[in-house]
């Protein structure tokens, strides 16, 4: 019975534990601080078809972002129509909604929604692992409670995705494709791992 | 040079006074009664628009394109082309989507929202909205077009737009452009062309 216990403390944790760069290679790192380079760039105007599933409901605006200072990105979402969903200003402090319509303007809904787009507008982060196999190059950073690995593609070195973790699970996940030249990415997903909520952006054509 | 100066500023003077004249209240009734037959004589409307949404940081307005058909009395399908296909249909007091192939009924973050908003457009559109129980309103003329400036009571309405600008056709008494400005001062600006006013609209048209 004893043995019984055990073992099934042992299956729980070993099934909590985070896998998600269990059959990489871990290594030195070499440097000590990661670049994203897609929404870097102040004199770009992003702007992205945007499409949120969240529990079975789907909606879509636009959604527009710009880099207004060192360290401050502005992001507004907007209906087909135009009329603003939510105006959020990010900076390395934290951030500041300027507008936000009633129906987003609920804790659980925010709170997700803040921690995906500060993850996705976030510059700068330190490196504190390196791991890799024959694909990906990873760091790792760690930011509170959790951490953020960023995968980039092998040989080209291109920032591909980038998971969120805490300890023992994955939270989320932020995908990139069709990078161009100008280190703009014209298709990203933002998928949810325990709660079902995927967000969707294609560039828009100038 | 003072008389250069002087005459200067008459000619500023001059040109800022081209630009926009409030109406008189004999004016402002034979607009509203123009308008207002306008939109009772327009049983359909077919328009091509073209959207700018303007947000004070950007470099560069963001432009939507499309087609609009209007059906009295509030029948309504907005047909965006570019810069992603994308429609809606405003009927039996619901909204129909078609996001590029992708169809629902009801939108999330926006039901209270757009309806709000798509009965005021469908309204403006057709010009039936010169109502002074739901806004304030002031009345000015420039070149060929009226202009009323519309500022909403609603609270709903208020919170989204601080002030709605419609532009009318001195000749017909068509809406010509719908601005709506938000509290912020950023705003979206439609802008209607090739009217036709009248024709018959296939039923297809307003399909899901």
């Amino acid at each position: 019975m004893r043995y019984l216990f055990i073992s099934i403390v042992l299956i729980l944790s070993s099934g909590c534990k985070l896998s998600l760069v269990d059959d990489f290679t871990e290594s030195d790192t070499w440097i000590s601080s990661i670049h994203n380079p897609y929404f870097s760039n102040s004199e770009l105007d992003y702007v992205y078809k945007m499409e949120v599933a969240v529990y079975g409901n789907e909606f879509s605006g636009i959604l527009i972002v710009k880099k207004i200072e060192q360290d401050t990105h502005r992001m507004v979402f907007t209906s087909q129509f135009g009329s603003t969903f939510f105006d959020i200003e990010f900076n390395a402090e934290g951030y500041k909604i300027n507008t936000i319509i009633d129906e987003l303007n609920r804790k659980i809904i925010l709170n997700t929604l803040i921690r995906d787009f500060s993850l996705l507008l976030k510059e700068n982060d330190t490196v504190t692992g390196r791991y890799h196999n024959k694909n990906y190059n990873v760091l790792k950073a760690k930011s509170d409670k959790r951490s953020n690995y960023y995968f980039y593609t092998l040989p080209d070195a291109v920032l591909s995705k980038i998971v969120q973790t805490t300890k023992s699970k994955e939270k989320f996940e932020i995908i990139y494709d069709k990078v161009s030249e100008n280190h703009v990415a014209e298709s990203i997903k933002i998928n949810h791992k325990n709660i079902k909520l995927n967000i969707e952006l294609n560039l828009l054509k100038k | 040079m003072r008389r250069y100066t002087f005459i200067l500023f008459l000619l500023v003077l001059g040109y800022i006074q081209a630009q926009e004249t409030k109406l008189a209240p004999s004016e402002i009734d034979m607009v509203k009664n123009g308008v207002s037959a306008s939109a009772l004589n327009s049983k359909t409307i077919v328009n091509t628009f073209t959207q700018l949404k303007h947000i004070d940081f950007l470099s560069n307005d963001i432009e939507s394109k499309g087609d609009l058909y209007f059906k009295a009395p509030d029948v309504i399908k907005w047909s965006y082309t570019d810069p992603y296909e994308y429609s809606v249909i405003f009927k039996d007091k619901k909204l129909y989507i078609n996001d590029a192939g992708k169809k629902s009924d009801v939108n999330l973050a926006s039901n209270k929202v757009f309806k709000k908003l798509n009965d005021l457009i469908a309204r403006s559109v057709s010009g039936d909205m010169l109502d002074d129980s739901q806004f304030t309103i002031e009345f000015y003329k420039k070149d060929n077009v009226y202009i009323a400036k519309l500022t909403p009571k609603d609270k709903t309405l208020s919170t989204m737009f601080k002030q709605i600008v419609l532009r009318f056709n001195k000749n017909d008494f068509l809406v010509s452009s719908v601005k709506l400005i938000e509290p912020s001062d950023d705003y979206t600006l439609i802008k209607f062309e090739n009217k036709s006013v009248n024709q018959p609209i296939q039923d297809a048209v307003f399909i899901h």
